[in-house]
């Protein structure tokens, strides 16, 4: 860990605020972000991702470097989002078949290239939001794999450290959840083809 | 190799994870197999679709909504609970071990003096005393808890680490000039009123009673009672059994201690009321001057101030990533020590504005009058059965006194209404008798 991080740590442990959101300011966007993946709207992201976070300040003396810092916070945040997913089923208010939000216009910004034609940004638009919805309807064993992995891209090394799980245990997780989205998205496509 | 073994093996294939030998055989059932190839081409397709999807931008709120939440947080654990006043009193050492370790320090320098001076105790703007000790034997009563009873909670570890001061302070007076040690109220109020004079001083009061009491519960709630209409508040308190009778439960007697926080000008009378609600077995008050280390306290927060305010413009001109790392890292330091010296300025302020006293309640059986701890002090009981009798003669003799006073009335009524009554009786019968004659 470098020496920098170390002292803000230190500094957090004592309750410096300050220290503790100098801490936080490089993973912030990508604990949204895993967030977002896995509770599939933006209020619920955002609420997920500061009540995690403040458990990490609140919790940071209990933090000794046993695991790199990112990976500690990241953990803290995948937990957080498999229980909020928890109390909804408890509290069955959420329909796998709910339609996928869109981020305020977001996607057009950020994905599409500016030299695509019209028809090109609505099929790019069609896909996202196809496998978004099939992402949401993943079980969340497998989603938060599919998440970490194929969304943001960390390693499995990573990816085992954050879910407290043997890597070959990762391994065959990824393998099941990819093999279950593409059922999912193909069974959509099937059921979709008759109304296109 | 099979379709099974393919499909089980083609996610590691998409991230490159398998061995040479195993990626070529794997490439090889591809070409052979038609299913396992569109099987594989659409689960990598699925992967980029995946990490194509868009990173999102924080909305424009989080970080201000977040630096709420976690100075809430930080004030979470900085809060008083009176409710649950173990917890609080832990976290209320933790936080003020500086504070009661200066007081310590203080303490030991202003005996060390008074010692050397072998005089004036009192120095006009620091003192400390010990007032009215009804026998020298029970000047450790309250430090030192009767030993008959096991505790059944524990929550004044700050209140001993006061009186541990206290007891220094005792015995090096005891070396010194025993006179001292016996003083009256009103001397005690006229040192405050000396301290209150001094304009803006920063003194911190604190007073500490022992009392035996009859019916703990009542005195107990008495004391919360004038504590809350005194617009105070109990800090801390603890009860305990120190001798539980098992055959009849209610002669059980209690024992127990208060900390209360009363606003600064309420503080004597608080204390005299207290005082008035048993028998004092001891009693002490204390004032420490922090006048000066508050003002370089303050000072030192304006410096820090103004050195931030400068970090912060040559953070705006700093343009490579180790010059803004470098100056974040020193205004994260500056922040933290100020926060740290307002947070020692905010608990001044408080300990001055709010006054302690520390309560120890002793239960006495109400029946026998027998006297805790020192049941063997014959002679202090035989005085206490002497005054006891006294009291009562005084008490009849009061009582006879107040009957005939009373009744003196209707006597006197009687007495007048019986004059002319029996005259004329008298008169009546006398007639009644000369008419027969
Ligand atoms: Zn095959």
């Amino acid at each position: 860990m470098e020496e920098f991080e170390i002292e803000l740590i230190e500094k957090s442990k004592r309750g410096d605020v300050e220290s503790f959101e100098i801490l936080i300011r490089s993973h912030q966007t990508l604990a949204y972000n895993i967030a977002f993946r896995m509770l599939g709207n933006v209020e619920d992201a955002n609420d997920a991702t500061q009540e995690a976070l403040v458990k990490v300040f609140k919790s940071i003396q209990s933090f000794h470097g046993q695991s790199s810092f990112s990976t500690w916070l990241y953990r803290i945040v995948t937990n957080t989002c498999l229980d909020e997913l928890r109390k909804r089923k408890r509290q069955q208010v959420y329909s796998y078949h709910n339609p996928m939000e869109m981020e305020d216009g977001q996607i057009d910004r950020d994905v599409v290239d500016p030299s695509s034609s019209t028809e090109e940004i609505l099929e790019k638009k069609e896909e996202i939001k196809n496998i978004q919805d099939a992402i949401q309807a993943l079980p969340e064993q497998h989603r938060i794999v599919i998440v970490l992995r194929d969304i943001k891209g960390l390693s499995y090394e990573q990816i085992s450290e954050i879910l407290d799980c043997p890597q070959g245990t990762i391994k065959s997780r990824i393998s099941r959840a990819r093999l279950a989205l593409k059922e999912i998205i193909t069974n959509r496509e099937l059921y979709q083809k008759p109304y296109v | 190799m099979n379709c099974t073994e393919t499909m089980e093996l083609i996610s590691l294939y998409i991230d490159g994870l398998l061995d040479e030998h195993t990626e070529q055989m794997l490439q090889k059932h591809f070409k052979e197999c038609a299913e396992c190839r569109q099987d594989y081409e659409e689960l990598l397709n699925i992967k980029n679709m995946c990490s194509e999807l868009p990173m999102l931008e924080l909305p424009p709120d989080f970080e201000v909504s977040l630096h709420e939440k976690l100075v809430r947080a930080t004030e979470n654990v900085q809060v008083i609970d009176i409710g649950r006043s173990e917890t609080f009193n832990k976290k209320f050492k933790w936080k003020n071990w500086k504070v009661y370790g200066s007081m310590a320090a203080v303490f030991i320098v202003l005996i060390l003096a008074s010692s050397l001076l072998n005089e004036a105790r009192f120095n006009g703007s620091q003192m400390k005393e010990n007032v009215g000790m009804e026998s020298p034997n029970m000047e450790f009563a309250g430090s030192a808890p009767a030993p008959e009873a096991p505790k059944m909670k524990v929550g004044t570890a700050a209140r001993d680490e006061s009186y541990g001061a206290e007891e220094r302070l005792q015995t090096t007076q005891d070396n010194g000039s025993p006179e001292n040690r016996v003083m009256d109220q009103n001397n005690q109020t006229t040192q405050f009123t000396a301290l209150e004079a001094e304009s803006d001083r920063k003194v911190i009061k604190s007073g500490y009673v022992d009392l035996n009491v009859e019916e703990y519960d009542d005195k107990f709630s008495q004391i919360t009672r004038i504590t809350a209409e005194r617009g105070g508040f109990v800090e801390n308190s603890n009860t305990y059994y120190k001798q539980y009778n098992e055959v009849n439960p209610e002669e059980s007697l209690k024992q127990g201690s208060l900390v209360i926080r009363v606003p600064e000008n309420q503080f004597a009378e608080v204390l005299d009321h207290i005082k008035s609600l048993g028998t004092v077995t001891n009693t002490s008050i204390s004032g420490q001057d922090i006048t000066k280390e508050y003002r370089s306290t303050v000072d030192e927060i304006e410096n820090l101030k103004v050195q931030e305010k400068s970090l912060r413009a040559i953070m705006e001109k700093a343009t490579s990533v180790k010059d803004i790392l470098e100056v974040e890292r020193e205004l994260s330091r500056v922040r933290g020590e100020i926060n740290r010296m307002s947070g020692d300025v905010k608990r001044w302020d408080d300990l001055v504005d709010l006054s302690t006293i520390h309560v120890t309640l002793n239960e006495m059986s109400s029946k026998d009058k027998e006297i805790y701890p020192i049941r063997d002090n014959v002679w202090l009981r035989a005085q206490k059965g002497f005054i006891k009798t006294v009291n009562e003669m005084i008490q009849f003799a009061e009582n006879v006194f107040i009957r005939i006073a009373s009744t003196l009335p209707v006597i006197l009524v009687l007495f007048i209404m019986g004059i002319p009554l029996t005259i004329y009786l008298y008169r009546w019968t006398k007639r009644k008798k000369n008419k027969q004659e």
